[in-house]
């Protein structure tokens, strides 16, 4: 296995500009060591890509940071993650933390886009809906706003009530952007998303 | 923090569920267990029933049991196989394939006292074998058809087309490479599909018990056309007289018996299922 | 000679097959021939309130009322258990024990219903009749309970390969917008797995209706509906029950055998409704995600 190193990156060391910072990690899937002894700081309102062959460890890191691997059989880690939010930073893997709030403010989209069975329009509010009361008319606005954001508006705001299913695979993984956007995280994480898109041509980050 | 309550609410009803039914389930097998326990002894397995079964053994009624599924297996066996060839090798028309899957789906929900009252008017009355082990043979190998045919049909139609096309390269006709291609890998599902069977003809009441079997005094058959006991219409006859402490007591020893059986052949077909993969999967 | 051989071959297995399909119909030409007397003889008067064989009355809503309610109550019982027990082993139980659990399961839902009606009447109807002083504990009440533990295991099953079908990604998607586990489950997992569960109460409850010998034992065998209607506590009598207790007594080719009949053919048409209906939504839920 190749090994990803930090230094690759060439990230100037601001503590106080770093959003989420990964000291000493390892990740284990059984006795297979996926992640050896990682260490990254991610700035601010910056983007930051992480290139590295199939297989070296991309998608395990960056499904470390917000928890998704943890169901995953087998999975073990060690070391430490660090988010610094808007009040308070947080240590990731602690006991008791609550890492529903956590994965609100880190937002992610899969290498494949997954769509619900259920209409354009509900797609995008599924998961903004559980975390805030909304009335129909914010709905229908957050709706537009995060629809705009991935140019998909003009494409569908005549069939909001179709299934998403029936969108084109580039335009499907376009829809779970807008509906992570919905969430309004601090923070992004793209796991090669792009690879479902016949053509994107800009992400705003919030 | 109210979608945390709920969180918690929605996992400990899930917990108290899964808690309830362990609870129930395990309450069953070990009254099963502890009542039979207390009962089986070489001396009750191996003596004759006495006084309508409430004393003795059920040494007659385990032999009576044994024929009936050796006849079924006999029976439904090559049926079954010839079937599961067919769907896999000879029809490719999707239409003739979802009639036949209709057929034997349908044939699977089929309550079990239906079948007793089809073999009563039909073989009983109508071609007149009277009641006949043979007879019961004959319907619990229709019960199983479709189970064998379904677990055959799943292990031939996993074969790979390329072992197929290899075989017709070399220039074997269809019923050769049936029989050296097909049939070696398929045979594992057909066995798998015949325990599972089994299991479940062993413990059948409702089918055999107007048609195959007297409740009590019968022992060794004398031709096919001749009634036995047999293990479920045995335990059927002790709990209708359930009050009697005695008869109650030969039932649990009865029903640990059959359900020993019954894990036996699960069990076999779960083992065969696991080991005896066929080439093209190991 | 190969060549013979290959024709032998060919006609074992058409044969076979004829044999397979064939089954079926004959049994449903069997029962409607059968019956063709009470429907003949009987007609609307078979859809009465009383059973009285020697005043040639054959009405068998009594029957239809008691499978009915048995039915229903033990689905009533047996499939919220079963799905929040499903729920647990495919979601919350960790996924090393759930081959052990599933086996374990799948095991109980062979176990013979004969053995099932002895625990009824060994226990069941005992404590019934204890805990709401009744003469007789054997009553629609305890048959429906009894049905609803024999089902339980084929609920939990089925319902459990459901819901494990359900690929991960979505389970994923739902829990990286910050979604609890019960939103993840309630919202993206069960719409997904829903039509394969109603496949799979559709099964259960073919099953519940053609379930005979425990019902048998349990539930009193006494051919009216209670009064008042909803009396739960009160013996009745099922289609199955009636059939098990009461078809080797009636003398062949009498009305009296072929009214039996009829109700047989009653519950088989309505169970293989059942069956195909089931398939359908089976196969349904695996096109939903493919």
């Amino acid at each position: 296995m190749i090994k990803m190193e930090s230094h690759i990156m060439q990230i100037p060391k601001l503590i106080e500009n770093t959003v989420i910072e990964m000291n000493h990690f390892h990740v284990w899937y059984h006795n297979s060591h996926a992640l050896k002894d990682f260490h990254i700081r991610f700035q601010k309102e910056q983007i930051t890509c992480i290139i590295g062959p199939s297989g070296s460890g991309k998608s395990t890191m960056i499904r470390s940071i917000n928890r998704i691997n943890d169901d995953v059989d087998g999975f073990t880690y060690q070391g430490n993650i660090l988010f610094h939010g808007h009040m308070h930073s947080h240590t990731v893997y602690q006991n008791g933390f609550d890492v529903n709030h956590l994965r609100t403010q880190i937002g992610m989209v899969f290498q494949k886009p997954c769509v619900f069975p259920r209409s354009i329009y509900e797609n995008v509010l599924f998961g903004i809906k559980h975390t805030k009361k909304l009335l129909k008319q914010e709905k229908q606005q957050i709706v537009e706003e995060n629809l705009r954001a991935v140019s998909l508006w003009d494409e569908v705001s005549y069939r909001l009530h179709e299934k998403a299913s029936t969108l084109s695979i580039g335009q499907q993984q376009r829809l779970c952007i807008a509906r992570t956007l919905a969430v309004k995280p601090t923070v992004i994480l793209l796991d090669e998303p792009t690879s479902s898109l016949d053509h994107f041509p800009f992400l705003p980050m919030p | 923090m109210n979608r945390r309550v709920k969180n918690n609410l929605f996992l400990a009803v899930c917990w108290s569920a899964a808690i309830l039914c362990t609870l129930i389930l395990s309450f069953l097998l070990s009254v099963i267990i502890l009542n039979g326990a207390k009962t089986i002894n070489p001396d009750f397995l191996l003596s004759n029933s006495r006084n309508f079964g409430a004393e003795g053994g059920i040494f007659y009624q385990m032999i009576g049991s044994v024929l009936l599924i050796s006849g079924a297996a006999f029976i439904s066996l090559p049926i079954a196989i010839g079937t599961a060839l067919c769907k896999s090798e000879y029809v490719k028309n999707p239409v003739l394939q979802k009639i036949s899957n209709m057929m034997i789906y349908g044939l699977n929900g089929i309550p079990s006292v239906i079948f007793g009252i089809f073999g009563l008017i039909f073989f009983v009355n109508f071609l007149n074998t009277g009641i006949s082990w043979f007879v019961g043979s004959i319907i619990l190998a229709i019960m199983i058809i479709p189970t064998i045919v379904l677990s055959s049909y799943q292990s031939m139609s996993s074969i790979p087309r390329m072992y197929r096309e290899s075989a017709y390269a070399l220039g074997m006709d269809k019923w050769k490479v049936i029989t050296k291609v097909i049939l070696p890998q398929g045979i594992q599902g057909a066995i798998t599909g015949l325990f599972l069977g089994l299991a479940r003809a062993v413990g059948e009441t409702a089918p055999v018990m107007f048609i195959a079997t007297a409740f009590s005094g019968v022992k060794l058959p004398g031709s096919l056309f001749q009634p036995v006991t047999a293990l479920p219409t045995h335990i059927l006859t002790l709990a209708q007289q359930a009050t009697n402490t005695q008869a109650l007591q030969n039932a649990w020893g009865a029903s640990l018996v059959l359900i020993l059986v019954f894990f036996i052949f699960s069990l076999s077909a779960l083992f065969i299922r696991i080991t005896l993969q066929p080439v093209s999967q190991r | 000679m190969s060549a013979y051989i290959s024709k032998v071959g060919k006609g074992y297995i058409i044969i076979s097959t004829l044999i397979s399909m064939i089954i079926i119909l004959l049994i449903l030409g069997v029962l409607f021939l059968s019956s063709y007397d009470a429907i003949h003889g009987g007609g609307w008067r078979l859809f009465t309130l009383t059973w009285n064989p020697p005043n040639n009355q054959f009405g068998i809503l009594p029957m239809l009322y008691g499978s009915l309610v048995v039915t229903v109550i033990s689905l009533v019982i047996a499939v919220p258990l079963g799905i929040f027990t499903a729920i647990f082993t495919s979601e919350i139980l960790h996924p090393k024990y759930r081959i052990y659990v599933k086996s374990f399961l799948e095991l109980l839902a062979g176990i013979p219903s004969i053995i099932y009606g002895l625990i009824g009447v060994a226990f069941f109807s005992v404590w019934v009749g204890e805990l709401f002083h009744l003469q007789s504990g054997r009553t629609i009440f305890t048959a429906a309970v009894l049905l609803s533990i024999m089902i339980l295991p084929t609920i939990i099953t089925l319902c459990d390969d459901a819901i494990h079908h359900v690929p991960q990604k979505y389970r994923e998607v739902a829990k990286g917008l910050g979604l609890y586990k019960h939103e993840v489950i309630i919202t993206s997992v069960l719409p997904i797995a829903k039509t394969d569960i109603i496949g799979a109460v559709l099964l259960a409850l073919g099953r519940a209706l053609g379930e005979t010998m425990a019902v048998m034992l349990v539930i009193g065998s006494i051919d009216k509906i209670p009064t008042p209607i909803y009396n739960l506590l009160a013996p009745g009598q099922t289609i199955t029950s009636k059939l098990g207790r009461e078809i080797a007594e009636s003398a062949f080719s009498s009305i009296h055998f072929s009214a039996m009949v009829f109700m047989g053919m009653i519950l088989l048409i309505i169970v293989l409704a059942l069956t195909f209906i089931a398939q359908q939504f089976l196969k349904s839920g695996q096109r939903l995600y493919e």
